[in-house]
């Protein structure tokens, strides 16, 4: 039976497997980004030292010509169009510069402000005088000391405009990659799927032995590991047949060696009574040698059955249905025979057996049991309705929805406190109590041995005397 | 009628053939499977009572090759196997009835009778013939003109086989089969001296003789 409770290998690799690439992919990333923001911040520092030193000349050009560095000035703006005369592109004239981040302080020896970028602020930046990075509240700063210290270009960053770019350049990287994470989930799943089959296949297999099937299971294209598990599987499935064979075996040659001693032993005293003259001591004695030995016969028969269905290598359902219909009237004939003081011992049955059936109605009867269980088990319900159903009520036999055997008898009800106590072993009812007391113990241990289940009413259904055994039959 | 009775258990085949005796059956045993051929070879038996395990073989085997050999010859198992797959499996072999181990003598007497009127043609164990006698060949039991008729064992095994087949004549040979075993000295005269007592209890005209071939009864 398969533990539905449980979770599927494929889920689980699925789960672990998705996981496990998604904690790298994570931690790469995390790391490519520190990796990232390291060389950026490198290239971001260096590209404040080149503006500086390029910006140098220029400047001091700008200064001879506008100011004679006497005042600060604002620089005009390059993005905005400011110092453009003419076109440097394809002739349109709409080219886009784009935003300026960098802004300078041109400053003199005293650290007075001579010159700064239109999008510099008005207020010298507070990094003092030395060569070298410097960061204020929200800016990366560059100080370069030109003309041995007569001037002092500081080139300012918005910190904000790294940040940024770090985040766009990780984004970039992020976002493909959560992207491809369903598309991972989808194929593990699929290549698992398609890798499990052998797994699969096997787990079938397995299942449909046990149940009476102990057929190897074949190997087919299985991989190395599943071959080794099939060989294993196969080697104990082998060991488990020959054990249970060995039981059966053993349980029908103890029923053999039993039976024919007895029958020897019934026969003689038979013709003992016969021989003895009516009326003689030793007749008396030898009738009733011959009925202990028959009620010895009938307990060995039915304590025979119980240890059978009761073993491990008793009865099992066989793997497949089978049609139970004649194997029913077999049984159904040998008692009425018995009845008729035609038959084989029976348990306790008199004669003027009355078994009432649709013979068409049994022939639909189909269920995965072995026939010899499904035998004893409809011997011994029909033996036990017959028993103690009351004369002058048939016992009627009927099958329902093709594996559902119900067999009823009339008779005083039975009590619920021994309704339930029936099928236990010697438990009698309480009226007759010349049988066994194994019967119904015999059909619940071979009903729980093939899936089938076995349910009693009293009264029967529908009237309000009588007793009636309904056995479920399993059908695979 | 006359039984080989195929059983290796010997305490149980001593009763079983004294009981069949007593009854006034011829029989015969044979503890294996080896003798069992050769007796069948030899002798026309009308029931075979088999075992099937037996010492040199199975019981079924023996069955098996009887009847491939066309042998019609009802045969009984007698068997401690109980299954009902063992018991089909005996019947497809083409054995005529199935009794377990252990089983009642007299069950045995009742089934050998079934079988052996189902054979017969005649599966109606009451048989009516001239001369106003009335037979239960179940019940073994003979009336004639409603009075009550005791017929000894060899008595009514010579009767028995005439009954089963009304109208038809049975050689003496034939009467002689069903009246001894192995080993039993055969007068020449038995028949003849039996069917006469037989006409004294039951009335002349029951049992007519067709001359140089045997004897039949009309029914």
């Amino acid at each position: 039976m398969r533990q539905n409770s449980n979770q599927s290998l494929q889920s689980i690799l699925t789960r672990r497997l998705t996981l496990t690439v998604g904690i790298f992919w994570l931690a790469g990333s995390v790391l490519a980004a520190f990796s990232m923001y390291h060389e950026m911040q490198e290239a971001f520092d260096n590209s404040l030292v080149t503006t500086a030193y390029r910006y140098a000349p220029l400047i001091d050009d700008y200064l001879d010509g506008h100011l004679g560095g006497s005042a600060d000035e604002i620089l005009p703006s390059p993005a905005k169009g400011e110092i453009r005369t003419e076109d440097h592109g394809d002739g349109d004239g709409d080219e886009d510069i784009g935003e300026d981040y960098l802004m300078y302080h041109v400053r003199d020896g005293d650290g007075r402000l001579l010159l700064r970028s239109y999008n510099a602020q008005e207020h010298p930046f507070s990094a003092p005088l030395v060569e070298g990075f410097y960061n204020e509240e929200d800016l990366r700063i560059y100080t370069a000391m030109l003309y041995g210290g007569e001037q002092v270009i500081q080139v300012a960053e918005p910190l904000e405009h790294r940040r940024e770019a770090l985040f766009e350049s990780v984004m970039a990287q992020f976002l493909p990659i959560a992207l491809l994470i369903p598309a991972v989930i989808i194929g593990v799943i699929f290549a698992l799927k398609r890798g499990l089959n052998p797994v699969r296949r096997v787990r079938d297999a397995i299942e449909e032995r046990g149940d009476g099937n102990l057929e190897p299971i074949e190997q087919g294209e299985a991989p190395e590991e599943i071959s080794t598990i099939i060989t294993a599987v196969n080697r104990l499935m082998e060991k488990l047949g020959a054990a249970l064979s060995a039981e059966r075996i053993f349980t029908a040659h103890s029923a053999h060696e039993l039976r024919t001693p007895i029958a020897a032993a019934l026969a003689q005293t038979q013709r003992l009574v016969e021989e003895l003259p009516e009326g003689h001591e030793s007749r008396k004695r030898a009738i009733q040698c011959e009925e202990a030995l028959k009620r010895l016969s009938r307990l060995a028969e039915k304590l025979l059955q119980l240890a059978r269905a009761e073993s491990s290598g008793g009865f099992s359902p066989t793997g497949h249905n089978q049609p139970l219909g004649p194997t029913l009237q077999l049984v159904i004939e040998d008692l009425k025979r018995a009845g008729l003081g035609l038959g084989g011992e029976a348990d306790g049955v008199e004669e003027g057996a009355d078994i009432r059936f649709d013979a068409d109605n049994l022939a639909t009867l189909s269920a995965n049991i072995d026939l010899d269980a499904f035998a004893i088990c409809m011997r011994n319900l029909i033996e036990n309705a017959l028993k103690y159903g009351s004369d002058d009520s048939p016992v009627e036999i009927a099958v329902l929805e093709g594996h559902i055997v119900q067999v009823s008898n009339g008779g005083a009800p039975v009590s619920p406190e021994d309704l339930g106590q029936l099928t236990t072993r010697f438990k009698r009812s309480s009226n007759k109590a010349d049988g066994s007391g194994l019967g119904l113990a015999i059909v619940e241990a071979i009903a729980a041995n093939t899936k089938s289940e076995l349910k009693l009413y009293s009264p029967r259904p529908g009237h309000s005397d009588g007793f009636m055994a309904e056995l479920c039959l399993h059908q695979s | 009628m006359r039984i080989l009775l195929v059983e290796d258990e010997l305490m149980l085949a001593d009763a079983v053939r004294d009981h069949l005796q007593a009854s006034g059956e011829a029989v015969d045993h044979s503890a294996s499977v080896v003798d069992a051929e050769i007796m069948l070879r030899g002798t026309n038996y009308d029931v075979l009572l088999l075992d099937l395990n037996l010492p040199d073989g199975k019981g079924l085997d023996l069955l098996r090759d009887l009847r491939r050999s066309g042998s019609a010859t009802p045969c009984i198992i007698l068997t401690a196997q109980d299954q009902i797959s063992d018991r089909i499996e005996g019947l497809n072999a083409g054995a005529d009835d199935y009794l377990v181990k252990p089983f009642d003598l007299n069950e045995l007497s009742a089934r050998l009778a079934a079988v052996s009127r189902r054979y017969s043609g005649n599966p109606n164990p009451f048989v009516e013939l001239d001369g106003g006698v009335e037979v239960d060949l179940a019940g073994r039991s003979v009336l004639r003109d409603g009075a009550q008729i005791d017929l000894t064992s060899r008595e009514w095994a010579l009767f028995d086989q005439m009954v089963k087949r009304p109208g038809q004549t049975l050689s003496k040979r034939q009467l002689e089969e069903a009246l001894y075993e192995f080993g039993a000295e055969i007068e020449s005269n038995t028949v003849e001296v039996y069917v006469s007592r037989l006409r004294r209890k039951l009335g002349k005209e029951v049992i007519k003789t067709v001359r140089g071939v045997g004897y039949r009864v009309e029914g």
